[in-house]
């Protein structure tokens, strides 16, 4: 009964039970070897070009810049040079047309292969401007570009070359090297899901990535937007109403914008809150720039409409942060977000506002009100212009449309933290606000997504400053996620990418964004690690599982971290401190995951797969290993309790730091140096006395190590105290140089990201001594200044540590609290010691 | 000889009828812990709905009721501070739990045990209930409070509890900032009535 057939469709050993089929089967053989096999098109065979890539006469920037990718690709494949001719009649063999054929809507593109001729086409825009493959700046836009013919061209790599984009430069370019290259045939349009789709990766993963590779994965993602780029950006009032400011800002020069003198159209309420405003640097010296608009003033309102009507009219405004251009066929939309801050207006009409809702939910109803005003007024300048801004934390809910309804021209971008979704909390909250907005909204405007795909990365780089870090890796979480934008409607997204960890689910977001209800989610995570790891990739694809399971699994954080949250958009600082990201490194779980990656290694590999594991292991495993390894270092050596110190009562003496008396004050030791050893015999003395009303502070360092290196910055060579009330965020920063100089600066959270200001605090007097026997200085400081958050009271507490940097050859840095950081002093803040002001 | 009898029978008598229960309660054992700042009070814990309050050992010598550490409570509106003790103390049918606590600040604290009853082996208990004293005395010097409550049989679900496992508790509500020192609890059995 056995039976064979060949690829060609002829049968051999038939039995005679099955002649009665013996026609039938012939017929289908023939027919399927037809459809399938016969229509195979071969453009290049053992390494010789059987095609000619042709492009018009007069080719859009989009078309000259695809047929380069299609040549090089397929040179990477086949080593075989496809020319590239502008020119009919010199065409060989089968000829592939790049661009022009047909019309097409916004970013549709279509593939046609025929034995005859193969098209790659796709609604470009009207940019004829020259390419230069060498010269990423003369490649197609990778915002506001039409550029469908470069879809179409990596579309027909992909789906019928069988080349994946996995990584930067011709190492990301996943394939298998053959002399023949065959193709079938097929012809089909195609739009992408979402039409926004951007990628901001938060830095370069490999240090030797240039320019023109960052232009070209941007290109070969696919990665463009057409209307709904939004972001903070009132800031062009203040340019004109606040005060003249200096420098430039995103290509205009500032000075001279300034009209008059209008400090009604600003947040009131506000003094020295400069550092919170993100244009602070424009106005220098300036104690009371207002952090944020006065929402129920009319002239703001006003403004921000003829700036939309402006920069739709095709208009340059100076100071204006984003200027979309319009594209035919797109609908328009302007951004509207207020600064990044929660400083909110607090004059009469504002605090009438919507002042039965509750305070948590209030803001989010100022907001909308004031785009939906907005709206209104621009609609009336001209009805194509759309407003878009962003839900955002404070606003982030879906408002009750039985107390706003939201105005028909309004685009709306929620801002979600998916990288923290398997928190139980952050996610029930988040994903119920998602899915009203998506119930109540998506059939009405379009709705995107601001997507964070930053942690726990953010926390070691940039929060907490342990640096090497346990990833939290989710390809699969995030594969579900795209799928249930993409099902609900989702116009389009932008996310913000930890590089160095998350490049993969990210690649997942970007092709299920792109390729909609049709993507194969398993088979696009499957292919990557097949493509991009080749004989590796099971064994990367199981460690993948492995980590996602462990990281994904609330069960393995502590309870209270998993039980906690911070209701706003980015959940930054929220999870991983380094003790909650590394107890998730358990040595049974090292030794498992080691081991994948052992066997992955083990596996025979081409060089680029070689080269792609190695960036794996350096960029992401190594860390995680290196990271566990110093942290149960620096466990062992913060054995020892954070230290304890009273200050000593001191009679009024009016901030004056000569009257302070620091006879009775027993002085706290900076004793630890920075690698964790103790050294108290050279150590310098911190004496603390307080009168009620100033905290005195007394600085006693022995020898001329201060005094010798006093040209270098205080951040080099100088004193740093680092203040705050819990073991987070806010702190004040007070740092002292050799020369007596005090810098005062302020670190705190605004949406969940660190933000370092200088502040001035007025009355603080200090004295001054360094010379070659010793540093000494005296300063007084206010109480209720020492904290940006709340005021310390005689008989309270407050949490300090205190640095002396030495930075600079023999130098050695030390500290009060001993804290053993990679030499960023906010990486221990649980290590803060306690200071208690006498009652 | 005679005297020595005597005097050993009355101590015996006396640790017969009230017995000082080691609870820490002078927050003077102390260790690391690493969800709270700093050192922490052995046996003591926080309660889930506690996070956000600040609590933990203060360490001002000079400001401590006696001893180097007592133990300060702090809420901002709303919140609440609400630490417990673990293991749990073994009383009966007829004992008279004294609680006497020093505190200073301002603050509406209580405190009191939750009450579970056992009858053969204490790992099987079952939860009775809780008995908490009416808020405390608190202001800008030290006070003493003290709160006592006899136990009593109980029934549930059908059975008789005469032997108890008790939870002391220590609960800031609200706003406010209290330090606590001193905190005993002192056992009578019914001879001592």
């Amino acid at each position: 009964m056995r039976k064979f057939f060949t690829l060609s469709g002829i049968f051999i050993h038939l039995t005679e039970l099955e002649q009665v089929m013996k026609f039938v089967f012939l017929f289908a053989a023939v027919f399927i070897g037809i459809k399938v096999f016969s229509k195979d098109i071969a453009i290049v065979r053992d390494g010789k070009p059987l095609a000619t890539i042709v492009l018009d006469t007069k080719p859009t920037r989009a078309a000259q810049f695809a047929a380069f990718e299609l040549a090089h690709v397929i040179k990477l494949i086949t080593k075989a040079e496809l020319p590239i001719t502008r020119d009919a009649a010199s065409v060989r063999g089968i000829p592939i047309y790049i661009g022009g054929h047909g019309d097409f809507a916004p970013e549709e593109y279509m593939v046609l292969v025929q034995p005859e001729k193969i098209i790659l086409s796709g609604n470009d825009g009207a940019d004829f401007g020259k390419v230069d493959y060498q010269n990423w700046k003369t490649f197609p836009q990778n915002k506001y570009a039409l550029k469908g013919t470069t879809y179409a061209v990596y579309d027909f790599l992909e789906k019928f070359c069988d080349v994946r984009f996995v990584f930067y430069g011709d190492n990301g370019i996943a394939m298998r090297e053959r002399p023949t290259l065959s193709v079938r045939s097929c012809n089909y349009k195609f739009i992408p899901a979402m039409s926004t789709r951007q990628f901001n990766f938060s830095r370069d993963p490999a240090a030797n990535v240039t320019k023109r590779d960052l232009a070209l994965l941007d290109l070969r993602w696919r990665k463009n937007v057409l209307n709904g780029e939004v972001n903070h950006n009132t800031w062009s009032i203040y340019f004109r109403y606040w005060a003249q400011a200096t420098g430039s800002f995103y290509g205009a020069k500032l000075n001279g914008l300034f009209i008059e003198k209008h400090p009604e159209y600003f947040a009131q309420g506000y003094k020295n809150k400069s550092q919170i405003c993100a244009v602070h640097s424009k106005f220098p010296g300036d104690k009371n720039l207002p952090p944020q608009l006065c929402p129920s003033h009319p002239f703001p309102t006003e403004y921000f409409a003829n700036e939309a009507y402006e920069v739709f009219s095709g208009k340059f405004v100076p100071g204006a942060r984003i200027q979309p251009p319009r594209i035919k066929g797109v609908d328009y939309y302007y951004p509207i977000l207020e600064d990044d801050n929660k400083y909110w207006c607090k004059c009469a009409k504002c605090r009438e506002m919507f002042k039965n809702i509750s305070p948590k939910l209030r803001h989010g109803y100022i907001h909308f009100d004031w785009i939906n005003r907005i709206a209104r007024t621009a609609k009336k300048l001209d009805p194509q212009i759309g407003i878009i801004t962003c839900a955002y934390s404070d606003s982030l809910f879906y408002p009750d449309p039985g107390i706003l309804k939201l105005e028909p021209n309004i685009a709306v971008r929620l801002c979600l933290a998916i990288d923290s979704w398997y928190h139980p909390g952050l996610y029930k909250w988040q994903h119920k606000i998602y899915k009203e907005w998506v119930k109540n909204e998506a059939k009405k405007r379009p709705l995107s997504l601001w997507l964070y795909m930053l942690c726990p990365g953010f926390e070691a780089k940039k929060y907490y400053r342990y640096v090497d870090f346990f990833p939290v890796l989710y390809p699969w979480k995030a594969a579900q996620y795209f799928e249930e934008f993409v099902n609900d409607g989702i116009q389009g997204y932008y996310s913000e990418v930890d590089s160095s960890s998350q490049w993969l689910e990210a690649y997942v977001g970007n092709r299920i964004a792109f390729e909609g209800k049709n993507a194969d989610t398993d088979k696009i995570i499957n292919d990557y690690f097949t493509m991009c790891y080749g004989a590796a990739g099971e064994n990367m694809k199981q460690f993948y599982r492995e980590m996602e399971n462990i990281s994904c699994n609330p069960a393995n954080y502590p309870p209270k971290v998993m039980t906690n949250f911070r209701k706003s958009s980015f959940a930054g600082g929220v999870i991983h401190t380094e003790q909650v990201n590394f107890g998730l490194a358990s040595a049974r779980r090292l030794n498992l995951l080691q081991k994948f990656i052992d066997d992955a290694k083990s596996k025979e590999l081409t060089a680029p797969e070689r080269s792609r594991l190695e960036w794996f292991i350096s960029h992401v495993w190594a860390p995680a290993v290196r990271g566990k390894k110093n942290f149960d270092k620096r466990e062992r050596l913060r054995n020892v309790p954070p230290p304890a110190a009273r200050a000593g009562k001191n009679r009024k003496a009016f901030g004056i730091p000569a009257k302070a008396d620091f006879s009775d004050t027993e002085p706290i030791l900076l004793e630890y140096l920075l690698d964790g050893s103790q050294d108290k015999k050279d150590a310098p003395k911190i004496f603390l006395v307080s009168d009620g009303e100033y905290l005195y502070v007394k600085y006693s360092e022995k020898g001329g190590t201060a005094y010798n290196n006093r040209r270098l910055s205080v951040w080099k060579n100088g004193i740093e105290f680092f203040m705050g009330y819990r073991q987070n965020y806010p702190l004040r920063q007070i740092a002292i140089a050799a020369d007596g100089s005090m810098q005062v600066i302020q670190r705190e959270i605004e949406g969940g990201v660190p933000r370092i200001s200088p502040i001035s605090v007025s009355g603080v007097k200090i004295e001054n001594i360094c010379d070659e026997k010793g540093w000494h200085f005296t300063f007084a400081f206010p109480l209720s200044e020492i904290l940006p958050d709340k005021k310390i009271e005689p008989g309270k507490r407050f949490l300090m540590n205190v640095f002396r940097s030495c930075r600079f050859e023999g130098g050695k840095s030390r500290s009060w609290s001993i804290s053993n950081g990679k030499g960023s002093y906010v990486q221990n803040l649980e290590r803060m010691g306690k200071v208690y002001i006498p009652e | 000889m005679k005297l020595i009898f005597t005097i050993f029978s009355l101590l015996w008598a006396f640790c017969a009828f009230c017995m000082e229960i080691q609870v820490n309660g002078d927050f003077e054992k102390c260790s690391l812990h690493k969800n709270e700042v700093g050192l922490w009070p052995d046996n003591w814990h926080r309660s889930k709905g506690s996070q956000k309050a600040l609590i933990e050992v203060y360490e001002n010598a000079k400001g401590t009721h006696s001893g180097k550490y007592a133990l300060s409570l702090e809420c901002e509106p709303g919140e609440r501070a609400y630490i417990f003790h673990h293991p749990l103390i073994r009383v009966g049918s007829g004992d008279t739990p004294d609680v006497t606590v020093w505190m200073k600040g301002v603050g509406r604290v209580v405190t009191g045990f939750v009450v579970y009853g056992y009858t053969d082996d204490p790992k099987k208990f079952v939860h009775i209930s809780s008995v908490s004293s009416k808020p405390f005395q608190t202001g800008g010097k030290w006070y003493k409070n003290t709160f006592t409550f006899q136990m009593k049989s109980r029934e549930k679900n059908g059975k008789t509890y005469d032997k108890f496992l008790l939870m002391p508790f220590i609960d800031l509500r609200g706003e406010g900032s209290v330090v606590i020192d001193a905190y005993s609890i002192n056992v009578r059995d019914k001879k001592g009535e």
